[in-house]
């Protein structure tokens, strides 16, 4: 290329430059973050001849950055009251890569696929989590069989087109596991030290920890089929061991089906049902016994106008353990009403029918941003 | 395809059309589709005016990792709602 050449081609890439019009979309920066997240101010009564009642705050930061347009690093906060402090912890913290036409990458500390109740309190539609699970933002800590899981490790979520009119997908991960090592203060819950189980099998934490107790990991799958008529079904399973010697392992499976059938603008109503069967090992006089415990629920919600009702059934079979039972029977009926000041503040009332045990009532107002 | 050519009638009214190619009508179209038969399975879907054009890439992306939508998808309702929130100027 001859100099005059190589001046001539310099300017024109110069003039290019220069004369582009400025009402072309500017593409969007190279890093960007967006401050979002929800927080909940809640009131829980129990009309027994005590009648404590409380009221509770929460506030979940999450700050997602977007670095480029495939990789996305979101972090997630949770502000608690809890006794006389303020709990602070790491609800999530992960990076995915996003690249892939069909295909997400994970690493991190994240929400494991292990069933579908959602816990940030604007999205879910009762004041309480159903019985299976123990605990969730904004609501009293209660038992239960397992926690929303969160877990640190790495995920890969790959979405296949078999049918026509559904999407599914499959999602692998692996992540350090549930420990029967429990921190003193975790996730709000009350110290397990506190009032020592009767039963041989030990309460398990998951995501509790996250220094791995063993060199075994948790290895699960969820299998999802997502229908444009408004029906997900999804089944998942894990196994890993929990103890620090790691003989003793445990799995877990989930059935889950939510049911939104599409009516002019918008669902007719939200159903959601899902199932949990978890199965233990422990020692019993030095044999290795299994203990099985499970729960379910069904819960239905329908919006009229800003109005929302909601009825749920949570149901958990007792479950024995050598000397005493692991899960204690629990059944039931939460009525709710929700008045949804906007899409993402919920005015939340719910009263518990507990069956075997004394009624609550639940007051929460959300607000997701 | 009734309720397509509602979506269509309706972001035409807006103005959403005018000045744009087929493709990138037939883009909001999609992303329409998906905003609504998607995010509302799981909770109330938001509307466009709530964050910024430059925001909304961000929080789709955030959503894409869990529902499971495939890039091309993804795509499609994050332009949709950038395009919705520039035109109606949208944002925090």
């Amino acid at each position: 290329m001859s100099r005059s050449t190589y001046v001539l081609v310099l300017a024109a890439v110069w003039l290019s430059a220069v004369v582009t019009p400025v009402e072309a979309q500017p593409r969007p920066p190279f890093v960007r973050g967006v401050l979002s997240g929800y927080g909940a101010i809640s009131y829980a009564a129990t009309p027994d001849s005590d009648f404590g009642n409380d009221f509770t705050a929460t506030l979940s930061p999450l700050l997602l950055e977007q670095v480029g347009d495939d990789v996305l690093l979101e972090t997630e906060l949770d502000f608690e009251l809890a006794d006389a402090e303020t709990h602070v912890h790491l609800e999530h913290a992960q990076i995915h890569y996003l690249g892939f036409e069909r295909l997400q990458v994970t690493a991190g500390m994240f929400h494991v696929p292990f069933g579908i109740w959602m816990h940030p309190t604007w999205v879910n539609r009762m004041p309480t989590p159903p019985l299976m699970y123990q605990d969730t933002h904004g609501a009293p800590p209660h038992d239960g069989l397992l926690p929303v899981l969160f877990d640190v490790g790495v995920m890969v979520r790959a979405t296949i087109p078999l049918f026509e009119g559904w999407r599914t997908s499959a999602d692998v991960w692996v992540t350090q596991g549930p420990s029967d090592e429990i921190p003193v203060h975790t996730h709000g819950e009350e110290d397990p030290a506190e009032e020592p189980p009767e039963s041989d099998a030990a309460p398990l934490g998951y995501g509790a920890n996250f220094e791995d107790n063993n060199s075994d990991k948790m290895v699960g799958i969820r299998l999802r089929a997502v229908s444009q008529g408004g029906l997900t079904i999804q089944g998942s399973g894990f196994r890993a061991k929990y103890d620090a010697a790691g003989d003793l392992g445990v799995y877990g499976l989930n059935l889950s089906l939510i049911w939104t059938p599409r009516w002019g603008g918008g669902p007719l109503f939200d159903f959601r049902g899902e199932g949990v069967l978890l199965g233990e090992e422990y020692l019993e006089d030095a044999a290795v016994e299994t203990v099985n415990s499970g729960g379910y629920y069904l819960q239905i919600a329908r919006r009229i106008g800003a109005l929302e009702p909601v009825a749920r059934w949570s149901q958990l079979p007792q479950a024995i353990a050598g000397a005493g039972p692991l899960v204690e029977e629990r059944r039931q009926l939460a009525l709710g009403l929700n008045y949804w000041i906007l899409p993402s503040v919920p005015l939340k009332a719910a009263y518990n029918v507990e069956l075997d045990g004394t009624d609550g009532v639940f007051l929460e107002w959300s607000v997701g941003f | 395809m009734t309720r397509l050519a509602g979506v269509t009638a309706v972001l035409s009214a807006m103005g959403c059309a005018q000045n744009r190619s087929p493709e990138q009508v037939g883009m909001d179209v999609d992303g329409a589709r998906l905003w609504m038969v998607t995010c509302d399975r799981c909770h109330n879907a938001r509307s466009a005016l709530e964050f910024t054009p430059d925001q909304w890439p961000v929080i789709v992306s955030h959503m894409r990792t869990r529902a499971g939508l495939t890039k091309s998808e993804a795509s499609a309702v994050s332009d949709y709602l950038r395009g919705l929130s520039a035109r109606t100027e949208g944002g925090r």
